[in-house]
């Protein structure tokens, strides 16, 4: 409940901003031009603020309406969140960082080296960290990087002019 | 012991690395004689596979390539993507050693007049002109106007009552528009509805929903062959080169003399040396007199027609003057 | 030259030999999550220039069939669709898959294609100039009713109602950025230099559906696959199953046929519209999105049927639908042929090896999905997560640079891959959002283009026959969306 009334709250916010930044737009353009490119935006934004707004209160009205009926009694979309574990969460934070860092370090220093190091990380980060893993994951890294050179090479993929491979 | 196991994958790594080595060519050059090209050259377009610009660099780069005009290889890169921006900045940032070329039209002088770009003519090295198209203002085939002065008539009976489609604000069909406008003195009988791509603008002229649109070369032709399209109105100084668009009459017979066709031209980043400008100048000349690139503007509705440096440049200059004055007249609201 | 000296020169030629390499090319590359369809044709493009015409396009057909045909495989088996047109195929052929029935699924998913690729053809073969007109007659008035239809079927296909209208409005906001579709104005409110271009659909759909879809495998155990073993053995649909689908068969290859004919609308939108019907017409709606096969076969039909349905404004009239018929108009006007009004009379050769390329490839898809498909890809995909993921996140990666060059691209997907994750997560359906970056940029051009046509007056989006028609849909959507709902809380 609290969570999807922050959600609305957020996506309000960014109708607010989107709104205020749509002066930035510029209008030049063709004088026959009936619902300009600012305009657009303005619309748009406003059509956010409400629907957010709306949402908003309709959590809010649906609060009350559980309180009154039954005091501390969980709604069904609380019950159908499923429960994952703390570890399972770090995983997924971790492999959102690493997918970013992959991003920057293929667009710097090189697809194949950061591919090299991402595998391995990920899948040694899938096998829980644990120490005997760690050779299959930096086998399992190298294999891949070494069938996908061939193949990449072999099809013509590019990718872009960076420090290393 | 966890150090003893980091550094095997170092090792392994810079076994890696080593292995694979770019293959890196020529040095630095000193001395008079110039050694270009000394790897391989690159011909930006600003715009996505497949277009006019596409096939005319592919062909320039096919021809250099078979005759062997340069010694090393020369490819074509497309860079589409904000608006031109893209390709325009990555030769306009690139080493200024001939490697890195662009190849544009005309369209850049028009969208810097109408405001849309703060990259002009002027930031670059011109090289030269390799063809050029003209742009045809064409008419519906069932319409009860035939020729261009039945629809200025029309127009001054009636203005507003006759609809011109351009394919897009800022390009050259949409200046080359306005300039005869400014020749007739039309100003304000027609109504201009901007499109954004010429294949959107073909499929609203063959639905009936504007009667006049501004077609490039190619886009013309084959309407005007299957009966669908008449041509009214060219934006060469002479009559149109091609047979079907014969009819048209052409900007020059309306009064003016700056033509507004599009100028496919080569381009190099600011500071290139001169020598090498020369010997691109001198490639594009031998480019453009071969019968395979003649074969390919032919078959695109292009002329291939070189001009050089100065005669390039000569012919931006005035093109930007017109633009810039046409600029002005067009109600662009701020 | 007559029909069977044609046929025989395109089967005795080399054509044929690149029609098969194009076409199982294109099955891996839609195979594959992260490597797309127009991935497939944007690589085998530069290849082909130095091909006769024929040979040429009929690769980047092929390669374009096969694409588009093989993103059913990773939809079904892992959950990821292989391309954006096999996003609603995972709705159904996932759970299908979890309960063991994934290569009875194929089965029906190769069927599917080949249905839709052949009903498309035959229309193109018999109807394309005709059926070009129809392409004419839609104006923006026209076109900006059929998306608002589209915009507001999507929000009611799945989920929340009004959050996905949230969704649609943010999207749309979204799909504004970059440059204005009429005057080029830049719109950038976050100022990211990434941005200046706006959001691309495909790398943020490949950051939608497969990113996200990793994240949300890690949740649980990895250390088996994504899928059980697949009970049923059988690739080939039984007389059954094709008598049980024949209407959807029939119903889903028009609608792709149709929507494939109007150029820039997209095969996304007709494999909505096919799931959306398929679901209306069935006796137990609520089984789709629980593994009901009808979802994957309206969304396989539909999406392949596209395929013939695009050609049609593309040969007749010269006018390219999509980004893959931009490349082909491309790839024909670089050996010299003017796709148009003329191109059918005289170019008659031509179009009949076309044609006849265009069936060896659909009959080449089918069989190599049914024989060495059907058991390679399972065996492959049923990897373990902990190799199956990394390879997931690495392909995808390399297959969004490699659409356009851009690492803008690569960001894109790896934030979508982010958003899509918590969109999950919170209970915010993605498919409006998908629709809308497809989309929003095309409602726009079409919205104030109709307007300024119009001079500002707004009636024509109203008294246009096919723009009413579409609105009085739009409107039904909305009342059968709110009713059911209604019903839902007084019972």
């Amino acid at each position: 409940m609290k969570r999807n009334m922050a959600i609305q709250a957020a996506l309000l916010i960014c109708g607010i901003v989107f709104l205020i930044t749509s002066a930035n737009i510029s209008t030049l353009g063709f004088n026959g031009d009936v619902l300009n490119q600012k305009d657009y935006v303005v619309i748009l934004s406003w059509l956010l603020i409400v629907f957010s707004a709306g949402g908003i209160s309709k959590e809010w009205l649906l609060q009350r309406k559980v309180e009154q009926l039954e005091k501390g009694q969980s709604t069904d979309e609380e019950i159908t969140q499923q429960i994952i574990s703390k570890k399972s969460r770090m995983k997924i934070f971790v492999s959102m960082i690493l997918l970013f860092v992959f991003v920057l370090g293929f667009t710097y220093i090189g697809y194949y080296v950061t591919s090299l190091l991402f595998v391995f990380l990920l899948t040694w980060l899938m096998f829980d960290w644990a120490k005997k893993k760690w050779i299959v994951s930096l086998l399992f890294s190298l294999g891949l990087n070494g069938i996908l050179y061939i193949l990449f090479n072999l099809i013509n993929v590019y990718f872009p002019n960076t420090l290393l491979f | 012991m966890r150090y003893k196991h980091l550094f095997f994958v170092f090792v392994v790594l810079a076994v890696i690395l080593s292995g694979c080595g770019s293959s890196s060519s020529g040095g630095e050059n000193g001395g008079n004689s110039v050694s270009f090209p000394e790897k391989d050259v690159r011909i930006v377009i600003p715009y996505d596979p497949g277009g006019t610009s596409d096939l005319t660099a592919r062909a320039v780069a096919d021809v250099m390539n078979k005759e062997k005009l340069f010694d090393e290889n020369v490819t074509v890169v497309n860079l589409p993507g904000a608006n031109t921006k893209n390709g325009l900045q990555e030769v306009l940032k690139a080493e200024p050693d001939g490697h890195t070329i662009l190849l544009h039209h005309s369209t850049l002088n028009a969208m810097n007049a109408v405001g849309q770009l703060d990259i002009s003519y002027e930031d670059y090295e011109l090289i030269g002109q390799v063809a050029y198209t003209p742009n045809v203002l064409v008419g519906n085939a069932n319409s009860e106007y035939k020729t261009f002065d039945d629809y200025l008539q029309a127009a001054k009976e009636n203005p507003g009552s006759i609809s011109v489609g351009v394919p897009n604000i800022g390009s050259t069909a949409h200046l080359a528009y306005e300039a005869i406008i400014q020749a007739v003195d039309a100003e304000g009988l027609f109504k201009l509805v901007p499109f954004q791509s010429g294949a959107d603008l073909i499929t609203a002229h063959l639905g009936g929903q504007v009667d006049l649109r501004m077609a490039s070369t190619p886009d013309s032709i084959q309407y005007v062959e299957s009966g669908d399209a008449i041509p009214l109105v060219t934006s060469s100084l002479d009559r149109h080169f091609h047979e079907a668009l014969k009819d048209a009459v052409s900007l020059g017979e309306l009064g003016m003399d700056t033509d507004v066709v599009v100028r496919f031209g080569f381009y190099a980043p600011k500071g290139t040396p001169q020598e090498v400008l020369d010997i691109w100048e001198e490639t594009i000349e031998k480019v453009a007199e071969t019968s395979a690139f003649k074969e390919m503007t032919a078959t695109n509705g292009m002329q291939s027609e070189f001009l050089n440096i100065e005669k390039f440049t000569d012919i931006n200059k005035q093109v930007q003057e017109l633009f810039d004055r046409l600029a002005e007249t067009i109600d662009l609201n701020e | 030259m007559d029909f069977l000296s044609i046929l025989s020169d395109v089967l005795l030629s080399p054509t044929i030999i690149y029609v098969l390499i194009g076409t199982v090319l294109g099955v891996i590359f839609g195979a594959i999550p992260g490597l797309t369809a127009t991935l497939a044709v944007v690589m085998l493009l530069p290849l082909t220039y130095g091909m006769d015409p024929l040979a040429g396009i009929a690769t980047l057909l092929a390669a374009y069939i096969g694409g588009i045909s093989g993103g059913v495989v990773a939809a079904i088996l892992i959950g990821m669709p292989g391309t954006p047109s096999s996003v609603t195929t995972a709705f159904d052929g996932y759970p299908l898959a979890k309960k063991g029935m994934g290569t009875y699924a194929l089965g029906m998913g190769a069927m599917s294609n080949l249905i839709g690729s052949l009903v498309s053809l035959v229309f193109l073969i018999m109807l394309a100039p005709q059926l070009a007109k129809l392409a004419l007659s839609f104006t923006p008035f026209e076109y900006t009713m059929v998306m608002l239809f589209a915009f507001v079927m999507v929000a009611g296909l799945t989920g929340d109602f009004f959050k996905s209208a949230i969704v649609t409005v943010l999207g749309l906001i979204l799909a504004s950025w970059g440059f204005d579709p009429i005057n080029a104005a830049d719109r950038n409110p976050l100022g990211l230099e990434f941005l200046s271009n706006g959001i691309p659909a495909v790398p943020a759909m490949i950051g939608l559906f497969v990113i996200s879809r990793v994240f949300i495998e890690l949740e649980t155990d990895q250390s088996t696959p994504i899928i059980p073993k697949s009970k049923l053995k059988r690739t080939i649909p039984t007389m059954k199953d094709m008598k049980e689908s024949a209407s959807n068969f029939s119903r889903s290859s028009l609608i792709g046929t149709v929507i494939g004919i109007l150029p820039g609308i997209g095969s996304s939108l007709a494999t909505f519209v096919a799931y959306d019907r398929a679901k209306k017409s069935s006796k137990e709606p609520q089984t789709f999105g629980n593994g009901n096969i009808q979802g994957v076969v309206a969304s396989e039909t539909s999406n392949n049927a596209v395929i013939g349905g695009a050609l049609i404004p593309l040969l007749a009239l010269g006018i390219p639908g999509d980004g893959v018929t931009a490349l082909l108009l491309g790839g024909l006007q670089m050996h010299g042929l003017q796709p148009g009004p003329l191109l059918f009379t005289n170019q008659p050769d031509f179009m009949t090896g076309l044609f006849i390329s265009f069936f060896i490839s659909v009959v080449i898809m089918y069989v190599f999905m049914v024989t060495i498909g059907a058991r390679i890809f399972p065996f492959l995909l049923s990897a373990k997560k902990v190799y199956l993921l990394p390879i997931v996140l690495v392909m995808s990666i390399a297959g969004s640079y490699n659409i356009g060059f851009r690492i803008e691209d690569v960001w894109i997907m790896a934030i979508f891959g982010v958003i899509g994750y918590f969109m999950d997560k919170w209970n915010f359906s993605t498919l409006p959002l998908v629709i809308t970056l497809l989309l929003g940029a095309s409602f726009e051009k079409y919205l104030r283009n109709g307007l300024i046509q119009s001079g500002g007056d707004l009636t024509p989006f109203f008294t246009r026959p096919i723009a009413l028609l579409f609105f009085i849909f739009t409107i039904l959507t909305i009342f059968f969306v709110i009713k059911p709902k209604k019903k839902a809380k007084n019972a």
